[in-house]
C-alpha cells in the first residue's frame, strides 16, 4: 500500500446482525493521518460499522481494505466493557498492547519495555502503574486503554466513546492525546462519538451514521442531517 | 514406571510419622500433583466467572462413572472423557447460542445430572460403587492413576506456561484480545477441556460434592491477598499446596480422624478467613 493511498476502504459494506440490516452500501475512504469521528444517534451502527472495520464483523456484501494483516488496529472499547475486579495492575494493562508482537512466550525485549515505560509516562500513568484497573479513576482508566493501543505501536487507533463517562477536563486531555496522534505522528484515528459539537473540536469532516447510512461530510452538512436527533448538538453524557 | 524413590523423597522431606506408609506417600504424591493443577486453574475459573461451569463439570462425574460401570469399562476412563465432552459441549452451546452463559450450563447441568441418575437408577450395585466419588478417596489412589495424574500435571503446566497471559487478556475483554490476534477460541477450547479433565480427577481427591471448593477457595483466598493477577496465581499454589498437605496430615491424626478431602477444604478455608482479615485491614488502611 503506497503511503498517499486511503490506509481504509469500505466499499458499497452492508452488515446484518442476521436479518435486520444495520449499516447499508457503505462507501468511505479514509486517508492516512485522518482523525474521524464517527458521529450518530445511538443505535445508529457508529459502533457496528467500527467493529466491522476492525474485521470482527463479516460484512453481509461489499469490501473492506484495511492494513490490520500486517498490523493490528490499536483499538479502545469503552471502559465499562471492562471488570473493575479484574485482578491486574495498570501496568499489565498496558503491556498488553505488545502481545501481537510478542513470541509464544509474551515476554518483552528491552526495547518493548522501554516502549511500554514510554506509554505510562505519555499518559501520566507513571504513579499509577501498580494500581489495579478498578482503582483507577475513569479518566485514568480511559488513559490506561488508550496507553494499550498506543503502545502497540499501531497505525489506526479505533476508539468506541472513549470520552462518554469523562469529566471535561478529562475528556479534553483525552481528545488532545488523540489529534496529537494524528496531526503530529500521521496515525489515523477513528472514534465513535456521540456529540456533533464536540467532533466539530476536532475535525473538519465527520462520518455521520444515520438510519444505517453512511455519509462522510462537512460539520454543517452533518448538523443539518441529524438535526432532531441527540446528537446534532453536544449530545453530552455523562456515566 | 517405579515411583519407590519419589515416595521415598516425600518421606525424607515432611518426615512426619503417618506419611511412613506407602499409601500415606501414595495420597501426599496424588495431592501435591492436584493441589497445583486445581489451584491455577481455579484462578481462571474465578477470573472468568467459570465456578458454575466447574460445579456442572464435577456433576456429571456421575454419569461418567455410572456408564462405565454399567459398560464395564473402567471409570478411571469414562469419567474424565465424559467430563471432558460435557466441558467442550457447553463451551460450544455457549459460544453458538444467545442464551446467557449461566443458563447454557444450568442446562447442560440438569440434563448430565438426569442421565447419571438414571443410569445409576438402573442398578443398585452401581449406585453403592459410586460413594467413593461422592466423597472422594485419596487415600486410595493407585501408581496407574497418579501416572495418568502426572501426564495431566505436565499438560496444565505447559497450557499455563503458555496461555496464562492470553487467557488474562481474553478474560480482561475477549473483543480487545481478538483484535491483537490473541486465538481466542482456542484459548476458551483447552481451557475448557483442561478444565474439565482437572475437575475429573479432582473428584478422586475430594469428592463430587466438593470438587468447585478445591479450585475456588484456594484462588478466592488468593485474590484478597494479591495486588495482581501473577501474585494472585502464586498465592493460589501456595495455599492450596500446603492447604492438602495440611488436611493429609490433619486427617490422618487420631484425635481428628475425619476424611481427607474435606479437611483439605477446610484447611483451604482458614486461608481464606485470614485473607479476608487481611483484605479488610488493608481497605481500612487505604480510607
Amino acid at each position: 500500500m503506497n503511503r498517499t493511498d486511503p490506509i481504509i476502504v469500505c466499499n458499497r459494506v452492508s452488515i446484518a446482525y442476521g436479518r435486520p440490516v444495520v449499516v447499508h452500501d457503505a462507501c468511505l475512504e479514509i486517508p492516512r493521518g485522518t482523525l474521524l469521528p464517527f458521529v450518530g444517534p445511538n443505535g445508529a451502527g457508529k459502533t457496528t460499522l467500527l467493529r466491522a472495520i476492525l474485521g470482527l464483523l463479516k460484512p453481509c456484501a461489499g469490501e473492506i481494505r484495511t492494513p490490520f494483516a500486517e498490523k493490528p488496529a490499536g483499538y479502545v472499547p469503552q471502559q465499562k466493557s471492562i471488570d473493575p475486579l479484574y485482578p491486574v495492575s495498570t501496568r499489565q494493562i498496558v503491556a498488553m498492547g505488545l502481545y501481537p508482537e510478542l513470541g509464544a512466550w509474551k515476554r518483552p525485549n528491552p526495547e518493548q519495555r522501554q516502549r511500554l515505560e514510554a506509554a505510562l509516562v505519555r499518559l501520566d500513568l507513571q504513579n499509577h502503574q501498580r494500581k489495579t484497573f478498578g482503582e483507577l479513576s475513569g479518566g485514568m482508566k480511559q488513559k490506561a486503554l488508550l496507553a494499550r493501543a498506543l503502545v502497540s505501536g499501531a497505525e489506526v487507533f479505533v476508539l468506541d466513546e472513549p470520552t462518554s463517562e469523562l469529566d471535561e477536563e478529562t475528556e479534553r486531555d483525552v481528545l488532545d492525546h488523540l489529534v496529537a496522534l494524528a496531526r503530529d505522528e500521521d496515525k489515523t484515528v477513528l472514534l465513535a462519538h456521540h456529540g456533533l459539537d464536540q467532533a466539530a473540536a476536532l475535525a473538519d469532516r465527520v462520518c455521520v451514521v444515520h438510519h444505517g447510512r453512511v455519509h462522510l461530510e462537512s460539520i454543517p452538512a452533518a448538523r443539518q442531517r441529524l438535526a432532531g436527533t441527540g446528537s446534532a448538538s453536544g449530545g453530552r453524557r455523562h456515566g | 514406571m517405579d515411583l519407590a524413590p519419589l515416595y521415598d523423597l516425600l518421606a525424607r522431606l515432611l518426615p512426619f510419622e503417618v506419611l511412613q506408609a506407602r499409601f500415606m506417600q501414595q495420597a501426599l504424591l496424588g495431592l501435591l500433583l492436584v493441589a497445583p493443577m486445581a489451584a491455577a486453574m481455579g484462578v481462571q475459573v474465578i477470573n472468568f466467572r467459570m465456578v458454575f461451569f466447574a460445579d456442572a463439570i464435577g456433576h456429571s462425574a456421575f454419569a461418567g462413572v455410572a456408564l462405565g460401570l454399567i459398560f464395564a469399562v473402567s471409570p478411571s476412563w469414562t469419567m474424565p472423557l465424559f467430563g471432558l465432552a460435557v466441558g467442550l459441549a457447553i463451551m460450544l452451546l455457549q459460544r453458538r447460542s444467545s442464551l446467557s452463559t449461566d443458563t447454557v450450563i444450568g442446562v447442560v447441568f440438569a440434563a448430565v445430572m438426569a442421565f447419571g441418575l438414571a443410569m445409576v437408577s438402573r442398578d443398585r450395585g452401581v449406585a453403592r460403587d459410586l460413594q467413593r466419588f461422592l466423597y472422594g478417596d485419596i487415600l486410595t489412589i493407585t501408581e496407574p492413576e497418579l501416572l495418568g495424574l502426572g501426564l495431566l500435571f505436565l499438560a496444565v503446566m505447559a497450557f499455563q506456561a503458555w496461555g496464562y497471559n492470553r487467557l488474562l487478556y481474553v478474560g480482561l475483554n475477549p473483543v480487545v484480545a481478538s483484535v491483537h490476534r490473541v486465538p481466542v477460541a482456542t484459548c476458551q477450547y483447552l481451557f475448557a477441556g483442561l478444565l474439565a479433565l482437572v475437575v475429573m480427577f479432582s473428584v478422586w481427591a475430594v469428592g463430587v460434592l466438593l470438587v468447585t471448593a478445591l479450585l475456588i477457595v484456594p484462588a478466592a483466598a488468593a485474590r484478597n491477598f494479591a495486588r495482581s493477577a501473577g501474585s494472585m496465581f502464586w498465592w493460589s499454589l501456595l495455599i492450596s499446596t500446603t492447604s492438602a498437605v495440611a488436611g493429609l496430615l490433619v486427617s490422618a491424626q487420631d484425635w481428628a480422624r475425619t476424611a481427607t478431602g474435606p479437611t483439605v477444604v477446610l484447611c483451604g478455608f482458614v486461608w481464606f478467613l485470614a485473607s479476608q482479615v487481611v483484605a479488610t485491614l488493608r481497605r481500612r488502611g487505604a480510607r
